[in-house]
């Protein structure tokens, strides 16, 4: 499974506007589907866990949580 | 006679040199905040805005959105921050209702144009400079007292926006009463992440002029994962705050503590907030001093418990402010002895004057007494101890509070009724788990729940987009066929939904 792939899977349970199978590109506008500060907060240790990664405190910005590929960037 | 720019002017004379509103690029001092505000409140007035008149402002949190505020009250306009998420239908509503003369609109929300009607309508991304280099005009000599100086939209029982409104002598006299208890000082930097158009973000405002204090003009979405890092930036030593913002601070700082050595004072409201989180702030910040607090948009400010009254009347949120009277009443109208639950009611000068144009609403909230004072009928269940110490209990009506915000289940019903999936609707608040539930039933087949509820996000603002469906048989009703929310709520706690 490709970083991304694994990404967008673990995007999906915080995200209550998105349909079950409903696609999700890379692009997605998060807080449209229901991504708020508070729920970015528990994404945010999700990604460290679930990427064995830690996110430096200068990078994590209300921004860093816009799009998918805003969110990869974090963890690449 | 009091008025709201009288503020500005005595802070502007009194603490020129000294930040008033700072922004993520620059800061205004507040001599500059108030010549600004007089060359805003200038341009307003070339633009046909005259005393008494309504000017309505849509924008996320921003420097300019206080600026314009004090400057459409210089002008001697009412003014009215609305929700940057307000959806184009309640909007129309609200315009119908206060017929403004000017609407200021944030760039984002360019598509709420047509329902504008015959108001002069600026985009502040492109109209705000020029409006700022205006030409000087007479301002008018300031009427304040029992004016009304401001309207706050929350939604009415029947879920249609409704206008609280304020007098300049609700404000001074609530502005002052509530600094007697949180003593904000000159050398303080208040971290502003509601949203203005709530009103705790916007008397942020009121208590900086007032004391000196400086202001950062935060953002809501600010309050996630970098909250403890812009506080520790800016320097921030007074955090407004509603029950979610403290839960992931908290959420935060046990994760990854950021020191945070002057923070100094966090102040809730909204909605309450949970002894637990109390305690948990308090071990996380040794050096600050947290105050749960009660209140009303209608009055403003019930009641603040002090820091040091926590430990000895835990749970309780407070005595009444100053100069005001807190009371539980009886279903027949009497007064209750201290310690019984009734319905509370609150007396004093910062109860406001009603509803914008809603006589019978404004009668079922406000009792206006002979000698000219005003009592508000809360519409919340609480008992007042023998040491004056409001214990609340529950709201009596239907009203729900949710992620700070007030909201009607009517609303909600209704919009989930729109879409075509559902065929009747009930919405209740599960307290215990903080979360909005909607229970539905459905014409046909059962769709994935995101689809009624992205749905609902197209027609409700963020805040009142339900966080769990329930789809049931059938919606439970009361004998005049009314949705029946205590049938609900057994569902919820019997672990059936």
């Amino acid at each position: 499974m490709t970083a991304e792939q694994k990404l967008l899977n673990l995007l999906r349970p915080f995200l209550r506007l998105l349909p079950e199978g409903a696609p999700l590109a890379m692009d997605a506008e998060l807080g449209r589907l229901g991504l708020d500060s508070l729920q970015s907060i528990d994404l945010l240790m999700t990604l460290e866990q679930e990427f064995g990664v830690t996110i430096p405190d200068d990078r994590i910005r209300a921004d860093s949580f816009a799009t998918p590929a805003d969110v990869l960037a974090l963890v690449s | 006679m009091v008025h709201l720019s009288d503020l500005l002017i005595q802070a502007a004379s009194r603490h020129p040199g000294r930040p008033f509103l700072l922004g993520e690029t620059g800061a205004l001092s507040y001599r500059e905040a108030g010549l600004l505000v007089d060359q805003l409140a200038s341009g307003m007035i070339s633009l046909g805005v005259q005393p008494g008149d309504r000017v309505l402002i849509v924008s996320e949190n921003r420097i300019e959105l206080p600026l314009l505020s004090l400057a459409a009250s210089r002008a001697g306009a009412v003014f009215s921050l609305l929700s940057p998420q307000i959806t184009p239908l309640a909007f129309e509503r609200i315009v119908k209702q206060c017929e403004p003369s000017l609407i200021l609109l944030a760039e984002a929300r360019r598509d709420l144009r047509p329902g504008c009607g015959p108001a002069r309508t600026l985009v502040i991304e492109e109209d705000y400079e020029a409006l700022s280099r205006s030409s000087p005009a007479a301002l008018p000599e300031p009427a304040g007292g029992d004016g009304l100086a401001f309207l706050v939209f929350t939604s009415g029982s029947t879920g249609a926006p409704r206008g609280v409104m304020l007098s300049h002598a609700n404000v001074a006299f609530v502005t002052r009463a509530i600094m007697e208890r949180l003593r904000y000082r000159e050398d303080d930097r208040i971290g502003v992440f509601l949203p203005m158009a709530f009103d705790y973000g916007l008397y942020q405002v009121f208590y900086a002029m007032m004391t000196g204090a400086a202001l950062l003009v935060g953002r809501p979405e600010m309050a996630g994962p970098e909250l403890p890092r812009l506080l520790a930036r800016h320097e921030i030593t007074v955090l407004p705050g509603v029950p979610s913002l403290f839960a992931g601070l908290i959420k935060m700082q046990s994760w990854r503590p950021v020191e945070l050595p002057r923070l100094r004072l966090l102040s809730n409201t909204g909605d309450h907030l949970p002894v637990t989180h109390v305690r948990q702030l308090q071990r996380l910040f040794p050096g600050a001093q947290v105050f749960p607090m009660y209140g009303l948009t209608e009055c403003k400010r019930v009641s603040i418990l002090l820091p040091e009254e926590l430990d000895a009347h835990e749970g309780s949120v407070g005595r009444a402010l100053d100069g005001t009277e807190v009371w539980a009443e009886s279903p027949e109208g009497a007064r209750l002895p201290a310690g019984e639950v009734g319905e509370l009611m609150v007396k004093g000068p910062h109860v406001g004057l009603g509803y914008w144009r809603a006589p019978d609403e404004t009668a079922k909230r406000y009792r206006f007494m002979p000698d000219g004072t005003r009592v508000l009928v809360t519409g919340d269940f609480g008992s007042v101890d023998a040491g004056g110490f409001i214990h609340f209990h529950a709201r009596s009506d239907f009203m729900i509070k949710h992620k700070g915000h007030r909201m009607s289940p009517v609303e909600i019903e209704e919009a989930a009724c729109r879409l075509d999936q559902v065929s009747a609707a009930g919405c209740i608040k599960d307290e215990a788990r903080d979360r909005l539930c909607l229970f539905v039933t459905l014409t046909g087949g059962r769709p994935d729940d995101a689809v009624i509820l992205s749905g609902l996000a197209g027609l409700l603002e963020a805040a009142k987009v339900p966080d769990r469906l329930v789809v049931l048989p059938e919606l439970p009703r009361t004998a005049n066929q009314k949705v029946d929310r205590k049938a609900l709520r057994a569902l919820l706690e019997d672990g059936t939904a």
